[in-house]
């Protein structure tokens, strides 16, 4: 998984006033660690879904919001920022 | 007026630098020396100062080749009865002569060193060569490898770094006796053995097949163990298949096959000045007021371009196809001119369905042109790779039925055409790019794209996918995702795209439980199910070694990726990561899956999502980098510390019996003072590493691998393609 755009956590944060950087910043490393204990530990997997759901329902309520006031500003193909690619 | 320098007199300008890299395309010069002019010429050093600084400008190396002592010495007669200018041994000033030029580019890693151009025992009629009179041809190899030493020492001294050339044994062309041994067991440091091939029948020497190659410098003991190179090869007309015969040998032994790389580094062809010719000479001609009739050479120009010889042809098709092209297409039996074909294969041609063509050398701005007998119609490709131009959807002014297509580069240079019979239809599956043709298509390391059918949304409901309403926007995503994995910086696939199999599938499904492939979880993001994916692909007949399962969301775009499942019955290569034993196995029991947005996110991420997926869930992965959350699989690129903040080791891991080093400042954005974790070394500084927060680096698309992890990664992919 990436890390959320500048622009992502953000909106993110302006949406979810309640939330620190550092909560989003964990927010984020139980994602990664939930993917990965999808791989072997089901339970775990579970487990951690529950702690996002609640940490999602705690301080990000306006989480997927905040994300699509973003995508919505950007262009259907991704930009090219920065120097030109090798192609 | 000004005598003209050494360079000019050598018709050496930049304009000809160009031409032989630009334009020919090589990456190495070699360039013959003068011995006694580069001792004594301050102008003749310049004179190389400025030839290396134009090669290195345009991207090339020059490899400096001791030639000649000077310009009046004999060394016998050949058997033709020619002067022999060649010396068969070095000599005191050519220690001399090293010392200097190793001093003067200690710093310019463009310069590479051939010690010696031919040693050979010296000619029944040699009166000048200061040789011993030594007995056996041993004594003689023994007496060249003692000069190799002293010349390494004295090169080495001065340029702890310089790469040194060394030529075989009698006229370069025998490197049985390598490697040069030193004591103690050790073998000489930084070296390249180098070989020179021209066509001779004479028994005891030929050099007419592949197995007299092989016994004269393509043998496994020497290549296996260090590099090899072709200094000189080259002959006339006559030689021509001969001539094609050894290019591919070197190509073979050029490219890694079966997860090995053969040992050749390259080649340098002989000659634009001497014979043989690789470029057309003419002599020009001027009667002087007194009389004196002048005559010079002279290049022949086609244009603003040196005319090529028959065997010039084929060296230049052969440049132009390295290393990247697995075979020359060079076909003897057309005229001089044309025989260096460009020739291209297409997938079917549908209109509304990719149209993807495949060759080599396709540069920025090339075209593709549909031709029939009453109509013209030109399609510009939406990604442009050196082996692949991919058209996301061919267009309806495609004429239907048969046509004419061919390529035509920016320079100018047009493919053969090739006939193409228009469908009207897109289908549900298209081969991209075929892969390793010499492999049936199940045993090939295959790339497949997938139209996800439906979704299982975080309540449980199944939803179809609105993406298979939009044939248009999965096209243009994988056209995104291609130009993501072997167009940007990051070269992890680059070398192996000739290998992989690419597919595509997009096809309508009914929404029923089985359908969905990815579901959305927290964080707005969403996951590809790899048991539910590995079913899906059985019951369709595909089969792939990495699944990238393209969605469309309006909720949860985020994509994500899990890790191969190995089939661990299957071959293995055992390696070490800090002592502890893993395996890479050559075939999968689950592909790597990844959920990937249509339209991607960002430039990089087909890419950094599709690393995630080559790992191994067991056996080493590659986790994400911006986060600081404890390891729940064992994955190569991220440890931590015993506590926060706390010093970074300096050693990273050992892996396969090599040290790797940390990334002290992770990118130059430092480590927060409340992470534990640290990461491995980068490439290079200005390359931050692409599993990293690459939204911080002021041009994303800089972002690499870190040095362990593009090993680690090449390795697996290596033994995955040689299954």
């Amino acid at each position: 998984m990436m890390a959320l755009s500048p622009e992502e956590r953000t909106a993110v944060l302006a949406l979810n006033p309640q939330a620190r950087p550092q909560d989003l910043d964990r927010f984020e490393a139980l994602l990664v660690e939930r993917l990965e204990a999808a791989e072997v530990d089901p339970a775990r997997a579970q487990a951690l879904d529950r702690e996002l759901k609640e940490m999602e329902a705690r301080l990000f309520p306006r989480l997927q919001e905040a994300l699509q006031q973003v995508w919505a500003r950007q262009p259907e193909e991704p930009e090219e920022p920065g120097e030109p690619g090798v192609a | 007026m000004r005598r003209p320098t050494s360079r000019e007199a050598a018709g050496i300008t930049r304009e000809l630098i160009r031409e032989i890299v630009r334009h020919w395309r090589a990456n190495i010069i070699r360039l013959p020396l003068n011995q006694e002019w580069a001792l004594t010429r301050e102008d003749y050093l310049a004179n190389l100062d400025r030839i290396i600084e134009w090669a290195a400008a345009e991207g090339a190396y020059t490899l400096l080749d001791l030639q000649w002592f000077d310009t009046h010495r004999e060394f016998g007669h050949l058997a033709d009865g020619q002067v022999n200018r060649v010396p068969p041994m070095p000599e005191e000033n050519s220690v001399r002569l090293w010392r200097l030029l190793a001093a003067r580019y200690r710093r310019e890693p463009a310069v590479l060193f051939d010690l010696f151009n031919e040693p050979h025992v010296p000619l029944a009629d040699d009166q000048a060569a200061l040789t011993p009179a030594l007995a056996t041809e041993g004594e003689w190899v023994d007496h060249w490898h003692s000069w190799v030493r002293r010349l390494e020492q004295v090169i080495h001294r001065e340029h702890g770094r310089a790469l040194l050339f060394v030529s075989g044994w009698d006229w370069a062309l025998n490197l049985r006796h390598f490697p040069v041994p030193l004591p103690g067991g050790r073998t000489l440091p930084n070296a390249v053995y180098a070989a020179h091939v021209y066509h001779h029948t004479t028994p005891g020497r030929s050099t007419a097949t592949p197995a007299d190659w092989d016994h004269w410098f393509g043998f496994p003991r020497l290549r296996e163990a260090h590099p090899i190179f072709l200094t000189e090869w080259g002959g006339e007309a006559a030689q021509l298949r001969w001539g094609l015969e050894l290019e591919q040998y070197l190509r073979e032994l050029h490219r890694f096959r079966q997860g090995v790389w053969p040992g050749l580094a390259g080649w340098t062809a002989w000659s634009w000045a001497d014979r043989p010719l690789l470029v057309e000479r003419g002599t020009g001609s001027r009667t002087l007021p007194n009389g004196t009739q002048v005559t010079w050479r002279t290049y022949i120009l086609d244009g603003p371009h040196h005319r090529p010889t028959e065997f010039g042809e084929l060296v230049k098709a052969a440049l132009g196809t390295m290393p990247a092209f697995p075979r020359l297409a060079f076909a003897l039996d057309r005229p001089r001119g044309g025989r260096g074909r460009f020739f291209i294969t297409a997938t079917p041609a549908r209109r509304e369905d990719f149209f993807a063509v495949q060759g080599h050398d396709f540069t920025p701005g090339t075209r593709i042109l549909f031709s029939t007998p009453g109509a013209t119609v030109w399609v510009a490709p939406r990604v442009i790779l050196p082996h692949l131009l991919l058209v996301p959807q061919l267009p309806a002014a495609v004429p239907l039925g048969e046509v004419l297509c061919e390529v035509v580069r920016p320079d100018g240079v047009r493919s053969d055409p090739i006939r193409l019979v228009v469908a009207a239809a897109p289908g549900d599956v298209s081969e991209i790019y075929p892969g390793d043709e010499s492999k049936p298509a199940a045993r090939r390391f295959t790339i497949l794209f997938l139209a996800n059918p439906a979704v299982e949304t975080r309540t449980g409901a199944v939803a179809a996918d609105p993406l298979l309403t939009r044939r248009d926007r999965f096209h243009r995503a994988v056209a995104e995702a291609l130009r993501s994995l072997f167009g940007r910086r990051e070269t992890l696939l680059h070398p192996y795209a000739l290998d992989i199999r690419v597919v595509a599938r997009f096809a309508p499904e009914a929404v029923v439980p089985a359908h969905p492939l990815c579901r959305q979880i927290a964080g707005a993001t969403m996951e590809a199910m790899r048991p539910r994916v590995q079913a899906y692909l059985a019951a369709k007949g595909l089969s792939a070694d990495v699944c990238l399962v393209l969605f469309h969301s309006a909720t949860h775009r985020r994509s994500s990726a899990h890790r191969t499942l190995d089939d661990a019955a299957s071959a293995g290569r055992r390696f070490l990561y800090d002592q502890a034993e893993y395996h890479h196995r050559r075939r999968a029991r689950e592909p790597g899956v990844v959920a990937l947005h249509a339209p991607p996110a960002s430039v990089l991420t087909p890419l950094h999502e599709l690393i995630h997926a080559l790992g191994e869930r067991d056996n080493g992965g590659v986790t994400d980098l911006y986060v600081d959350s404890p390891p729940v699989l064992f994955s190569i690129n991220r440890k931590r510390r015993a506590r926060a903040g706390g010093p970074v080791p300096r050693r990273f891991a050992d892996y396969d019996g090599q040290s790797y080093a940390s990334d002290p400042r992770r990118d130059g954005r430092g480590y927060p003072p409340s992470w534990r974790s640290y990461h491995p070394e980068l490439i290079h500084p200005r390359f931050p590493n692409l599993m990293d927060d690459y939204y911080y680096q002021a041009a994303m698309t800089r972002c690499r691998l870190d040095r362990l992890t593009l090993k680690f990664l090449r390795d697996r992919l290596e033994w995955k393609l040689g299954r």
